[in-house]
């Protein structure tokens, strides 16, 4: 099936990668915070030194590349909504998670979030065609911080019957989180054969792994909890500036994160994922919108791919600092092109300001706006039949296809139309751009001087239409 | 080096376009309005069927044309500095638009017909603009002789600007000599012309599979020339093409195949650029549908096609706007659309200035089309993955968990590493619907009140809160 995917490196620059990344684990290695899995890794062939940092010699990388299911679902607590990846067009679309305020839906007016709040996001999620699985949008400030997490995954399972997503931060919480999620599908054999959950740990580049998170890590992969490795390799920060740096960086997280599960666990389901992208140089903030988000992802999923693994890569969501599309054209290109990359899960719906807060409505436009940006990812099927020789010929020369019944028979199957309620919302309205640009043309056209063609060559052209003007008048 | 490229087609299905390709030439054929092109195509080993017209190409011919069409070239300016190398390695270069009848006038801002002095304006703008790579001649001289205003246009732009010069009007055999002669004053002599390509020349075949007697002539004096052609099919799936993808692929890709045979049957070497303006129509209307989400894809699929023959291409599209007034009055997912075609791997592309579907030109939406481009084609910026690149040495030297902020290496590479866009030119993009985020409101209050999620057992619900709460009794004794 033809399917438009954006692609960055060739076959030998992947190959470049992999080596490179094999060679960061052999000899720079990960730290690990955790006495008891850097033991863990040593007891299967990693060597640990006294500061706990793990080398991983490739055997160990090949190994559990093999031993990881290239394909497995996300299972939801209705089942009709279950996620199979790796995807064959459009990759599924999370909400964002863990915004620390919200846009009041009544007063638009922004406060902290609660619970409640959470299970309207929850709510709102479960009802949209346009989101698949979903992230605890909010953080829920009206419970103990130190069960936060618990409360939001609780909320979440109750609230939405989609495929939930979130993280935990110690071995105790995924315990927790595990059989919370066991008592809705009726035990933990249950739950290992139906993950309703799966989890995002994400390393903390460069290239080092937290006691808690790594450890919760290893509970969820002996559950059989799908988990996530978020790469965070921000270019020029945690990571090198270069573009290759930082996919070798977020590449070797990565492949440590499989073997931390495949070690814990062989079979164990593991997602390769990325959030990785340049710092903005002025401000040191994650940049959302660089340019170079979408050869970070489009890279990314040509390593999963090359190594069978489902991957989630990149970010979809329009939102500003104010729910609506405040950014311009270019702001939101690269989010676009990061969906096309081949990657199978996207969170992100619902966020503003660089998911630090959400808003209900922002939910609402994301979802409607991806239902409309899924026309670019579609499959088509290149056969005897749609390659239609046998319609040219019915056809003729010259002729139009347009009353042919081949034309109505496939229309709809080939053709995507976008939905014209909703589109009158993503025209670009900006007013200062046509008078900005009058006064550049103005500006160009008085004083810009374009070299001139010698007077006499200008002469003989001029002679030559006049000439060729009076004979075709003449004839 | 790494270069971001949206790809479509996987290799079998390539093959297959390829293959029924071959086939369609071979048993449908096609029809060109034209004695002496017939002529000219038996003789070099063509089925001809004089009565009808039709002209059944077999595959070894094809083959051999691919064979002799040049894969590489450089299309020449009048300033060195502006010569474009064909094919690109990162971004397409990107042309203004051709034969609208309009102009939306600068001052008054009202539509009128459009002369000779609009060309020479637009061309200059043109000229000046540093996201304009070369110049389509953007409008008709309607003041002038009907039968010689692709003259007065072809002439008009020459003088205007100093970069490279694509023609779009083709009227006959007799027109194209004359351009030839015009574009030899430019080169310095016709034996300078062949050896450069001056200026390049779009012929259109009329989809399906159909070459028009005056246009087809007329393409066989440039190729002769040594002009470069751009052999552009407008397969609309649905109108002129089968409405599958496949089909429309089919249809265009067959089309180019037997303009190129064409060419290099008249002088083996001529320059081709395979090119397409491909979209579906729009079903309720009629019209080419340029904001179709099929487009890009038909694009991507062609350019697959274009570089598995070796062939320069053009098929992607940059024109913002074909609505009457400037500006960027196309939703998000329109415009999408037609940024995704730019990054197919398409050599080149028109449509800088464009209005209405072609009809009009405006010259501050020249400007807005080539601000918007500059920052855009920095998407398809090439990146070197290679030893020094990949900074295995640095990764060492900064450590787990520490940062690259400080490290030599960020400074000495972020300026080549990281792009920066002009905040000027980004802020004039802004979307600033005001319609949504309220109408978005209503829907999730909508929701909020209607929508049921299936309920878990109350039992179960009880159960998952007794655990949470002993959870946090146990953490809290800690």
């Amino acid at each position: 099936m033809a399917t438009p995917r954006l692609k960055f490196l060739e076959k030998e620059e992947e190959s470049f990668v992999h080596e490179q990344s094999v060679k960061v684990l052999e000899e720079i290695g990960v730290f690990i915070r955790s006495d008891r899995v850097a033991k863990m890794l040593a007891d299967h062939g990693a060597k640990v030194d006294a500061k706990n940092v793990v080398t991983i010699p490739e055997s160990l990388v090949d190994e559990s590349i093999r031993s990881a299911p290239k394909e497995f679902t996300l299972c939801a607590r209705d089942p009709s909504k279950d996620l199979k990846i790796p995807v064959k067009s459009a990759p599924f679309i999370a909400t964002d998670g863990l915004t620390v305020y919200m846009y009041d839906l009544e007063t638009g007016k922004k406060r902290t979030t609660t619970r409640k709040d959470l299970a309207d996001f929850a709510k709102l999620a479960d009802a949209l065609n346009g989101v698949d699985f979903f992230w605890p949008t909010v953080t829920a400030y009206d419970v103990p911080s130190i069960s936060h997490n618990i409360y939001e995954m609780w909320t979440s399972l109750l609230n939405c019957s989609k495929h939930v997503q979130h993280d935990s931060i110690t071995a105790d919480e995924a315990k927790l989180e595990v059989k919370l999620a066991s008592l809705i599908v009726g035990g933990e054999k249950e739950l290992k054969k139906r993950p309703i959950f799966s989890v995002v740990s994400c390393p903390i580049a460069p290239l080092s792994f937290e006691k808690g998170a790594v450890e919760a890590q290893v509970e969820f992969a002996k559950a059989g909890i799908p988990i996530a490795s978020m790469s965070m390799s921000l270019s020029g920060l945690s990571a090198p500036v270069t573009m290759a740096g930082t996919i070798i960086n977020a590449n070797a997280e990565n492949l440590a994160s499989l073997v931390i599960s495949q070690v814990a666990s062989p079979g164990a389901p593991h997602i390769y994922s990325f959030e990785s992208m340049p710092i903005d140089m002025q401000t040191g903030y994650m940049n959302n919108s660089a340019p170079e988000l979408p050869f970070i992802c489009a890279a990314g999923a040509q390593m999963a791919k090359r190594y069978g693994r489902p991957s989630m890569i990149g970010g979809w969501g329009v939102g500003g600092d104010t729910p609506g599309i405040s950014s311009s054209l270019l702001d939101c290109l690269p989010y676009i092109m990061t969906v096309l990359t081949g990657t199978d899960l996207v969170p992100g719906i619902g966020a503003l300001e660089c998911a630090k807060g959400a808003a209900l409505e922002q939910v609402v436009i994301d979802a409607y706006l991806w239902e409309d940006v899924r026309g670019f990812i579609r499959n088509f099927k290149f056969d005897e039949k749609t390659a239609a020789l046998d319609v040219i010929k019915q056809v003729g020369h010259g002729n139009s296809f347009l009353t042919h019944p081949h034309t109505a028979a496939n229309m709809r199957k080939e053709l995507f139309f976008f939905n014209k309620k909703r589109q009158s919302w993503w025209a670009t309205l900006s007013d200062s751009m046509v008078p900005e640009a009058k006064a550049i043309a103005r500006k160009l056209l008085s004083e810009h001087k374009v070299p001139e063609v010698d007077k006499s060559i200008i002469e003989q052209g001029n002679a030559l239409i006049k000439n060729f003007d009076r004979d075709s008048a003449s004839q | 080096m790494a270069v971001a490229r949206l790809k479509f087609l996987d290799k079998n299905e390539e093959e297959l376009i390829d293959r029924k390709s071959m086939e369609c030439l071979e048993t449908i054929g096609v029809k060109i309005k034209s004695e002496n092109v017939l002529k000219m195509l038996d003789k070099a080993g063509a089925k001809v069927d004089y009565k009808t017209q039709v002209v059944k190409i077999p595959e070894s011919m094809v083959r051999e044309a691919l064979k002799n069409a040049p894969k590489q070239m450089t299309l020449h300016a009048r300033n060195t500095k502006n010569n474009l190398n064909i094919p690109v390695s990162s971004w397409p270069y990107t042309g203004t638009t051709g034969l609208g009848t309009y102009i939306l006038d600068l001052k008054t801002g009202k539509k009128r017909d459009s002369t000779v002095k609009d060309i020479a304006d637009c061309v200059k703008v043109a000229d000046a603009l540093e996201g304009v790579s070369y110049v389509q001649t953007s409008l008709t001289a309607t003041e002038v002789p009907q039968l010689t205003h692709g003259l007065h246009e072809l002439w008009t732009a020459f003088q205007n600007t100093s970069k490279h010069v694509q023609g779009v009007e083709i009227y006959d055999a007799a027109d194209a000599r004359k351009q030839i002669e015009l574009g030899s004053l430019i080169a310095g002599g016709s034996e300078q012309l062949k050896k450069k390509a001056y200026f390049t020349v779009i012929h259109c075949s009329i989809a399906p599979l159909m070459f028009e007697h005056e246009a087809v002539e007329a393409l066989v004096e440039f190729a002769k020339a040594g002009v470069a052609v751009t052999t552009m099919s407008m397969s609309l799936s649905g109108g002129t093409a089968p409405v599958t993808l496949a089909g429309t692929l089919l249809n265009a890709n067959s089309e180019n195949l037997a303009s190129c045979v064409i060419g290099q049957t008249a002088n083996k070497g001529a320059r081709t650029i395979y090119c397409s303006s491909s979209t579906p129509i729009n079903m309720n209307t009629g019209m080419i549908h340029y904001e179709c989400a099929n487009q890009p894809l038909i694009a991507a699929g062609l350019a697959q096609m274009a570089k598995r023959y070796g062939l320069p291409c053009m098929v992607g599209d940059w024109g913002l706007n074909d609505s009457e007034q400037p500006g960027l009055p196309h939703t998000f997912s329109e415009t999408m659309g037609i940024a995704l075609s730019t990054m197919t791997g398409t050599d080149m592309q028109g449509g800088i200035g464009t209005l209405d579907n072609a009809k009009g030109v405006s010259i501050e939406q020249q400007v807005i089309d080539a601000y918007v481009w500059e920052n855009v084609r920095k998407q398809m910026t090439p990146f070197e993955i290679s030893d020094e690149t990949i900074a295995l040495d640095v990764i060492k030297q900064v450590g787990h968990g520490n940062t690259f902020l400080s490290n030599m290496h960020t400074a000495k590479n972020f300026k080549r590493e990281i792009i920066v866009r002009d905040p000027a030119k980004g802020r004039f993009e802004k979307t600033l619907s005001n319609a949504m985020a309220a109408e978005a409101r209503e829907i999730a209050l909508k929701i909020l009140k209607e929508h049921v999620v299936e309920p878990l057992d109350k039992s179960i619900v009880q159960q998952g809160n007794d655990i949470i709460k002993n959870y946090e009794k146990q953490l809290l004794k800690k």
